[in-house]
């Protein structure tokens, strides 16, 4: 899997259009000190056998794990499986007298104590980023979205793009790291920025295209498969999916759900209505906008593309959540943007009920108390 | 011979047992630096080498003479000591996992009847074995806290052991009490004393618990300077649990355990609070050190072996018949049921009393008894820092 170059990029699967999968990752802490601790052998040697759906999978440090939903039909099977894993895995936690918990980063642990996960990718990724595997300590929620086919799929990614502050702000949770308040909503896109392989895929709108920017990129040694590849957005031909990666874990996986609506419904939108044809010049202000959503969140301005209007981005948010509303009633996930809207209208997002959290307690190690029982679902 | 000059000393100089004290202590602080640099040994091996030597050259009395101030000092190490290791018990993964109390049950019973078991072949009568027996339940939490903290180990076998350790620590005070109620015939055949007896014990001492863990907590105590005060609090506490003749251990174990699962809040036993005990604990394990007889080695030394061999083998399998159901893997059962097995100090003092009590006992029993503490407290350390080495929980 490591020396193995893969050559050629693999088929475009069919997937039904729109349907979902979920990956989230997660932190495991410890309840002597509610710092990272290294359990993720442990949790997933007690979930083996266990019956839930999805999936539990390593991820590069030892305090990380991942789970991830199978393929959903729509908010309501995404929502199910979710608080199905969910529950199996807090279980298994009980028993082992550890604590699981969504954010996007954890408060206050430090990098350098975190250990790679002992398997031969990891070690790799390790050996070639140093630190920034360690500092890799960060927790995304990933959606897939599936494409009927992959030209459709690359249309979809660049018209995604413009959407990205959207999500970004919306399942922001990550204002705190290494014990500081960091100002931002979103701190943990920071750590990904760092990465030379970050940022956007290239423009790109047919698959023959793609697979040429592939295999020079594969010549040039640089990548060994597009696994290399920590785009924002980036195409999964494996699952017949395009995945967007920007989101924080937010703090339940009720948000989770409700956020992967709001992506499908948003897809559904652009894939019926064809609203604008995406441009390389859409990202002139791609960054800008993405940082935007990083630090200030709903407050952030945005620069719409193609024109020089500015939005703030709550603003851009609703007037969205207007438009696709009708996509949404057909995907059968009203309740879900309803929600959102909520949400939105009251500028709360995980970032905010961090900082809540602390204003209120004055102590890190509570706000991570909370977040656990938030994420067990034991706390309202 | 009258001195030339009035202010000069006599000579040669009257060298006062605390010279010797002091320089026991720098001497064992040193060979502990020097231990876990170059053998990657816990620093606490060093030390009662180190008091053995010491007492060795300068005799007996060295502990007789300065008992009194020596057992404060002492006092004071092991109740912050066993306050902290009671913080960190988290009871409600008791009772999200029943098969961890189960498992604290098991080992705690099986090391009983192992060392009853013993003890009885040994012809010790019924109520000294079972006595022995109690003290056999409990693992030394000096030597579990201090090697775990010095590992800076944390995972599944780390955090156990801890538990465990604080459980059957329990387990022995109370039953030893009972036992020693029995022994001097304290009951007499009224059973409303035999039963109100562990009801005060228990009860007394989550009261006292309660009353420290309050003032740790009302006070808010941030900074090393607070450190003082946890001091001052701590003496309070022994004195007040001296007046109610209550033992140190339990109240203390419990002012932890209410600390930590009084309320729901988040709480972290400061780290300076652990470093103010740290220091005393050099003490602790000198002069542990300094009691053992290198004569009991060779008199009781096999059968020491054989008792240590039994109890270890019955806490290990009480441990890793339950190590799937209560979620650990084999491996880190077998760890886990292995660095349960350094024995409690309280041995000593124990086998010491029982040996007044009962001058037949001095010549079988108190030398096994004596040096099976006195291996246990040479090997224990290592046998610990191996197992969580072992484990991949350590990480210095």
């Amino acid at each position: 899997m490591i020396d193995e170059t893969e050559n050629e990029l693999p088929e475009f699967s069919q997937s039904a259009p729109l349907t979902l999968g979920v990956e989230l990752e997660l932190q495991i802490i410890g309840s002597q000190d509610y710092n990272l601790i290294g359990s993720a052998p442990d949790l997933l040697r007690e979930m083996t056998g266990r019956k839930h759906p999805g999936d539990v999978k390593p991820e590069i440090t030892d305090s990380m794990i991942e789970l991830s939903t199978d393929i959903c039909q729509d908010y309501q099977d995404a929502l199910t499986q979710l608080r199905s894993i969910r529950n199996e895995l807090v279980h298994q936690a009980d028993r082992l007298g550890i604590m699981l918990s969504g954010g996007g980063t954890h408060p206050f642990q430090h990098w350098g104590q975190q250990a790679i996960f002992d398997a031969p990718r990891f070690h790799h990724l390790s050996q070639l980023y140093g630190y920034l595997a360690k500092q890799f300590t960060i927790f995304g929620q990933h959606v897939h979205i599936g494409c009927a086919c992959p030209d459709q799929a690359l249309w979809l990614l660049h018209a995604f793009s413009r959407y990205i502050p959207h999500l970004i702000t919306l399942s922001a949770a990550s204002p705190f790291v290494q014990g500081i308040d960091t100002g931002f909503q979103s701190a943990r896109l920071n750590s990904v920025f760092a990465f030379p392989l970050s940022g956007r895929a290239p423009f790109a709108l047919s698959w023959d295209d793609f697979s040429t920017y592939y295999r020079k990129m594969i010549a040039t040694g640089v990548v060994k498969s597009m696994k290399d590849f920590y785009w924002d957005i980036r195409p999964k031909p494996e699952f017949g999916t395009i995945e967007l990666r920007v989101m924080d874990t937010p703090l339940t996986v009720e948000r989770a759900a409700q956020i992967a609506a709001y992506a499908q419904a948003l897809a559904s939108y652009l894939l019926k209505e064809k609203p604008f044809e995406p441009q390389e010049d859409d990202y002139l202000v791609y960054t800008y906008n993405r940082f935007q959503a990083c630090r200030f969140g709903y407050d952030g301005r945005l620069v719409v593309p193609g024109t020089a209007e500015q939005r703030v981005i709550r603003d851009d948010i609703l007037r969205t959540m207007a438009t696709i509303e009708m996509h949404a009633y057909d995907l059968g996930s009203t309740e879900a943007l309803n929600l959102l809207r909520t949400e939105v209208l009251q500028g709360r997002n995980g970032a905010s009920e961090v900082r809540a959290a602390q204003a209120s307690e004055g102590s890190l190690e509570e706000v991570v108390r909370q977040g656990s029982e938030r994420w067990a679902g034991r706390l309202s | 011979m009258e001195p030339s000059v009035f202010f000069l000393p006599d000579w040669p100089p009257d060298l006062s047992p605390l010279l010797w004290i002091a320089l026991a202590v720098v001497g064992a602080a040193l060979a502990g630096e020097w231990i876990r640099h170059h053998l990657g040994l816990p620093r606490i091996t060093a030390y009662p080498v180190v008091g053995m030597l010491v007492a060795a050259i300068a005799g007996n009395r060295l502990v007789a003479e300065h008992g009194d101030w020596l057992r404060t000092g002492l006092d004071i190490a092991l109740a912050i000591l066993l306050f902290e290791l009671g913080s960190r018990v988290d009871l409600r993964w008791l009772r999200h996992n029943r098969w961890l109390l189960v498992t604290s049950i098991c080992e705690s019973l099986a090391a009983f009847g192992a060392v009853f078991a013993v003890s009885r072949y040994l012809g010790v009568a019924i109520t000294p074995a079972v006595l022995l027996g109690a003290i056999g339940m409990a693992t030394s939490p000096a030597v579990i806290m201090r090697v775990v903290a010095e590992s800076n180990a944390q995972g599944q076998v780390s955090t156990r052991l801890l538990i465990l350790t604080a459980l059957n620590t329990i387990y022995a005070v109370v039953t030893v009490h009972l036992a020693m109620g029995v022994l001097h015939q304290r009951y007499s055949g009224d059973w409303v004393l035999a039963i109100t007896h562990p009801l005060y014990l228990l009860g007394a001492g989550l009261l006292v618990g309660k009353l420290l863990a309050m003032a740790v907590s009302g006070l808010a105590l941030r900074d090393e300077y607070a450190s003082i005060i946890l001091l001052g609090l701590v003496l309070m506490t022994i004195g007040l649990i001296e007046a109610l003749r209550l033992p140190v251990t339990l109240c203390m174990l419990f002012a932890g355990i209410v600390l930590r699962n009084g309320e729901r809040r988040a709480w972290v036993f400061p780290r300076h609070f652990g470093s103010v005990g740290g220091v005393l604990v050099i003490m602790l394990f000198l002069v542990a050190g300094m009691q053992i007889k290198v004569e009991h080695l060779f008199t009781g030394g096999f059968l020491a072996l054989v008792l240590i061999g039994a109890r270890s083998l019955a806490k290990l399998t009480g441990v890793l018949l339950l190590a799937r159901p209560a979620g650990v893997s084999w491996r880190q059962g077998l760890l886990l049921g292995l660095a349960l097995s350094p024995a409690a100090g309280p041995v000593m003092v124990a086998a010491a009393d029982l040996g007044r009590l009962y001058p037949e006992l001095q010549v079988t029993l108190i030398p096994v008894a004596m040096s099976a503490a006195a291996i246990m407290e040479l090997v224990g350390p290592v046998i610990v820092a191996l197992c969580l080495k072992w484990s991949g929980e350590r990480r210095d």
